[in-house]
């Protein structure tokens, strides 16, 4: 269904492989306003709401109970700006977990997911985008529709399916009878009791709550398996990333902790496509004594601390970078947390500066510590191809069983949980205001449709024939 | 003589277009088979239900008959669902056949410019639509009059056809076929064959009805009587109250011994040995059916509903059967109450054509033909109330044709009637199509009891409501107004009456006691209801509005009739083909046909912003 227009839509667009940023962007009239739920400007010239267009203002995102992480706003006022309409672009670190998070609370306070292409459709309606460009925007629409199917159907073959499908069968079931016992009033049948109907609102409610706890935040719909690299300083990450991806896009320098933030780049291995992720030198900020005297400085190697965990606890593989020229430690040491055999490979990398023997020792140390191991250099090239491989076969093959199982819900499905559970409850109420004399039969049945409407979006719209089918396939209606 | 409107068929549907058309000052013609057969109740005498009652007070409401007709004619009211909200209320009649009919023909009788024409229609004159008129997907052909057996012809500029059960029409009662559209009465072959010779695209339902008995041969002491309501609520806004005599209705059940019967001679059943292939109602289905699904039930219920006050037949409602008479017999005498019950006549299936419904705009009228209109069961419904609210909407549009004036196409947050029509028009049905109130996605805004303050404007502005209803509206209205006002100016411990009404329990009438100087004696109990009502829905009603405004926004984006779905690349074929088959008229339409995306939807929206090429 296309969307009202009056609604203020938000999306997320980092720039992937492309760019250290996260983008948050809003478009509609409550761009200004819902932005400022989320941001406080560093200046004094008070909420953005307050501003004009075309300028950037320089502040910090409020992330929850999280804290704040410094960004920028760039504001764009109707009609100047892409889509025609007000517009507020809030850039900042390109954690997906500090995005998602953000995008919670936009949504929350009232902003609505944009469908796929919307921006660019709003753009074309508003009569920005020149009319010949209808047939381009069509396709992109299609193409962005596509993609999302693939990531939804992706997801929905894990557990997440499996228990959302469940609770909107028992739901649907339930709504079922419940508009039956309206519609065939005059049948002798009692299709369902209001205890009955209680019970299974409690039983699925339990459920949906359970999944909701269990959902972790990070925003995983339209991602790739995420790789990441990681090690003390100056080991060799960003050059390593650099030579794997062919792209000079980390800056990589001589000096310890240049690598700032989480750095990506899509890589293609054996069995697809994955993002890998440079991350800043951890616990830096221990070491760096010198910085102690500048405080925005210290703040800075803080954040990109936070995110670089962030990455850790999400990544598909783990890539511990190590020097095998430098002294050889545990990977536990270097992570400063241990990360599961299986998500975890230790590379040993300036293999070049090692002479061959000394090598197989190191390695055949991690071995038996049942750790993965292999060698390589980023400088002359060599143990890469196996390193390609190794990723490919650790994401592909044999991560597959627990990436179906992590149940990583997007903020959209978050949402259509949660709706479904508020309307379950108020009809849960409704259960006990009942009397004999009068039962909000319609009432109930107006709940339950909102919350299996909300589930919708995660296992398909339940519709008035599929009702009147589980109702003619279980009663012998008609006198 | 030339007429501006024909209307083919006397059903319930017909009744309706023909007096729509003719109140309206179009010279009319309603032709049938039967004079005498008139709003003839084919099955069960009863008028209402879920769904159904809601669409008589919306046919009323817009100025229409049925309601009128139900009132007189009834002998039995009921309102269902009263132990639920009033959204769900919905008023039921049984009616005396003799009454009812009489009443339908009295009431098209008092219309001027209405002729009553017996006859048969063979064919439908169409003459091709002048080239340079036509448009993508536009009419091919124009009405220009229809022809009657005999080869009588009555020139027109629109014909509303409301064929009912008579498009071939084939009687099933065991192995016995008989062409005919009802019992004892013939089938219509020949305008079959002429709509294919137009170009339209036919297809078979099928429906049945069960035995009639001979009341005086029915055993009362074994049956449990079912009252009507004490007092009796009318169905029309007009009824002030009702005063027949009311009847009982009976219920007895089937045995194992009835199950025992049908089991051993189902072989004999048309639905079961294949000489029926055509669908049939899942929600009416044969007792045969019954039995065979539901192998596990030892009983189904039956309703006994007397046919009239002086009539000697009752009608064994929940038995509709196709079984062969000796079965029939046998099986009936093996229910209690009914051993010694003579069957008048017996139960049959039948067979019919229909025009499955991507053929018809929301207007009613056919795509292929301008000027023909369908309503009824030739567009795949059942049931008198579905006929009727698509026959007043045909006849209105029938007009607008005409006339050149704006078609009335009612919204889904409008109607049950907006409801059905949108639902045959986007999504054909593959059964007998039949109302329920669960396809209504605004049900707390369609009651029964708003029918009026819904549709009555709107039958004003067409023309059909008559100084004496839009008077009564608009003094429910003031009441309505005025009592609510009270209600939130009067205080109780620092909070509106208004507000204390809004708990679960209280009713109006007992506000008194927080504020004796509060006086609703002499405000009419509708008044009090719909008050009531509105401020105990309040807060739902409110959040249903929220619906129906996005529901409106996406309504209000329409697609031009002539829109050519060819040159866009970009969306499916599958789509492509549906968008140019259904032709919708706005984009919420497009969304809800079958297989649609909602990719599609914004697709289509991005080409729509623009003029094509």
């Amino acid at each position: 269904m296309l969307q009202s227009l009056d609604d203020t839509i938000v999306a997320v667009s980092t720039g992937g492989g492309a760019s250290v940023r996260g983008i948050i962007r809003l478009s509609g009239p409550r761009s200004f306003e819902l932005a400022d739920r989320v941001y406080a400007c560093s200046d004094a010239g008070g909420p953005l709401a307050a501003r004009g267009g075309y300028c950037r203002v320089m502040g910090r995102v409020t992330v929850g109970d999280a804290g704040s992480l410094p960004a920028e706003a760039y504001l764009f006022r109707s009609p100047a700006s892409y889509t025609r309409q007000d517009v507020v672009e809030l850039h900042t670190v390109g954690s997906p977990a500090v995005l998602s998070m953000l995008l919670d609370q936009l949504l929350g306070d009232g902003a609505r997911l944009a469908e796929p292409g919307e921006f660019t459709a709003r753009a074309f309606l508003g009569g920005a985008l020149d009319l010949t460009r209808a047939e381009g925007v069509a396709a992109l629409i299609h193409a962005r529709s596509d993609t999302q199917l693939r990531a939804a159907q992706a997801l929905l073959q894990g557990g997440l399916s499996r228990r959302s499908m469940a609770g909107r069968e028992r739901l649907a079931d339930l709504l079922a009878l419940i508009e039956a016992e309206i519609d065939f009033a005059e049948e002798p049948i009692q299709f369902v009791t209001l205890a009955d109907a209680a019970a299974t609102l409690d039983a699925v409610g339990a459920d949906i709550e359970e999944l909701l706890a269990q959902a972790p935040s990070a925003e995983r719909l339209d991602m790739l398996p995420e790789v990441l690299l990681i090690g003390r300083p100056n080991v060799g990450k960003s050059t390593l990333l650099n030579r794997l991806s062919g792209v000079d896009r980390v800056i990589a320098s001589a000096v310890a902790g240049t690598t700032r933030d989480v750095v990506t780049s899509p890589l293609m291995v054996p069995g697809g496509e994955v993002l890998l992720q440079d991350s800043a030198g951890l616990g830096l900020h221990e070491t760096s004594t010198a910085s102690a005297s500048c405080s925005a400085l210290h703040e800075l190697h803080r954040q990109a601390e936070w995110a670089t965990r962030q990455a850790l606890v999400r990544a598909d593989l783990v890539l511990v970078v190590m020097d095998a020229s430098a002294v050889v430690e545990r990977s536990e040491d270097v992570l400063g947390c241990v990360v599961e055999p299986r998500r975890l490979c230790v590379v040993l990398n300036k293999a070049d500066a090692v002479p061959k023997a000394e090598l197989a020792r190191r390695l055949g140390e991690f071995e038996r510590r049942g750790e993965d191991a292999l060698a390589v250099s980023a400088l002359t090239g060599e143990g890469l191809g196996a390193l390609r491989e190794r990723i490919g076969h650790a994401v592909f093959v044999e991560s597959k069983p627990h990436a179906a199982d992590v149940l990583a819900l997007s903020a959209r499905q978050r949402k259509a949980l949660q709706e479904a559970l508020f309307a379950m409850r108020r009809a849960r109420d409704l259960c006990d205001t009942a009397s004999d004399e009068h039962v909000p039969t319609e009432l109930l049945a107006l709940e339950l449709r909102e919350a299996t409407h909300a589930l919708s979006l995660l296992v398909g719209e339940v519709t008035t024939e599929d009702l009147l089918d589980r109702v003619f396939s279980r009663f012998c209606i008609g006198k | 003589m030339r007429y501006d409107v024909v209307v083919v068929g006397g059903g319930h549907a017909g009744a309706e277009a023909a007096w729509a058309a003719a109140r309206l000052g179009m010279a009319t013609a309603l032709v049938t088979m039967r004079l005498d057969a008139i709003g003839c109740m084919s099955c069960n005498p009863a008028i209402g239900g879920l769904g159904k009652g809601h669409m008589v007070r919306e046919i009323d409401a817009l100025g229409g008959m049925m309601a009128l007709a139900s009132d007189r004619g009834g002998i039995q009211f009921r309102m269902l669902n009263r132990s639920k909200g009033p959204a769900v209320w919905a008023p039921r009649a049984q009616a005396d056949r003799v009454l009812y009919t009489e009443a339908v023909l009295d009431l098209l009788r008092s219309v001027d410019g209405l002729d009553l024409v017996e006859g048969t229609v063979e064919r439908v004159l169409a003459e091709p639509v002048v080239v340079g008129e036509t448009v993508p997907g536009g009419p091919s052909l124009a009405v220009r009059g229809v022809v009657l057996q005999g080869g009588m012809e009555l020139p027109c500029a629109v014909a509303v056809l409301t064929t009912g059960t008579f498009l071939r029409g084939l009687l099933h009662c065991g192995p016995q076929q008989t062409p005919g559209g009802r019992v004892g009465e013939a089938a219509a072959i020949g305008l079959s064959e002429d709509l294919e010779r137009l170009g339209l695209v036919l297809g078979r339902l099928k429906t049945g009805t069960p035995p009639r008995l001979d009341r005086e041969t029915i055993d009362y002491q074994q049956l449990v009587a079912q009252p009507g309501d004490d007092p009796p609520v009318p169905f029309s806004f007009l009824t002030r109250s009702l005063s027949q005599p009311q009847v009982h209705c009976w219920i007895t059940h089937t045995s194992e011994r009835t199950h025992e019967i049908i089991r051993a001679n189902i072989d004999r059943a048309p639905m079961y040995s294949g000489q029926i292939r055509s669908r049939g109602p899942r929600y009416c289905p044969s007792i045969e059916d019954k039995v065979m699904r539901f192998a596990d039930k030892s009983s189904h219920q039956l309703f006994l509903e007397p046919e009239g006050y002086d009539s000697p037949l009752i009608y064994a409602n929940g038995i509709p059967t196709s079984l062969p008479p000796d079965v029939q017999d046998a099986m009936v005498h093996s229910i209690a109450g009914l051993e010694r019950a003579r069957i008048v006549q017996h139960g049959y299936a039948v067979e019919y054509d229909w025009v499955p419904t991507d053929q018809i705009a929301p207007t009613l009228e056919t795509k292929r033909v301008r000027g023909l209109f369908l309503a009824g069961q030739i567009n795949g419904t059942s049931g008198y109330e579905e006929a009727a609210g698509q026959g007043l909407l045909a006849g209105i549009n029938a007009v607008a044709r005409v006339r050149e004036s704006e078609p009335l196409v009612l919204g889904r947050d409008e109607a049950y009637l907006g409801v059905m029509v949108d639902d045959l028009v986007t999504r054909p049905p593959d059964e007998p199509y039949r109302m329920f109130t669960s396809r209504a996605e605004y049900r707390l805004h369609l009651r029964c009891d708003n029918a009026d303050a819904r549709l009555t404007p709107v039958g004003r502005r067409i023309g059909l409501v008559d100084d004496d209803r839009w008077q009564r509206l608009t003094a429910k209205r003031t009441a309505i107004e005025a009592l609510e006002a009270e209600l939130s100016a009067r205080r109780h411990q620092g909070r509106s009456l208004a507000e204390w009404l809004r708990r679960p329990e209280a009713r109006i009438q007992d506000l008194r006691t927080l504020d004796p100087a509060l006086d609703v004696a002499a405000i009419p109990p509708e008044v009090i209801e719909a008050v009531e009502i509105r401020m105990k829905y309040a807060g739902y009603l409110e959040r249903e509005q929220r619906l129906i405004d996005r529901h409106r926004q996406v309504e209000s984006r329409a697609i031009p009739e002539a829109f050519d779905y060819q040159g866009l690349r970009e969306l499916r074929c599958e789509a492509r083909e549906k968008f140019a088959r259904f032709r919708p008229r706005n984009l919420g339409q497009a969304a809800r046909i079958s297989g649609i995306s909602p990719a599609d939807i914004a697709t289509l929206a991005v080409y729509l912003a623009r003029p094509l090429p």
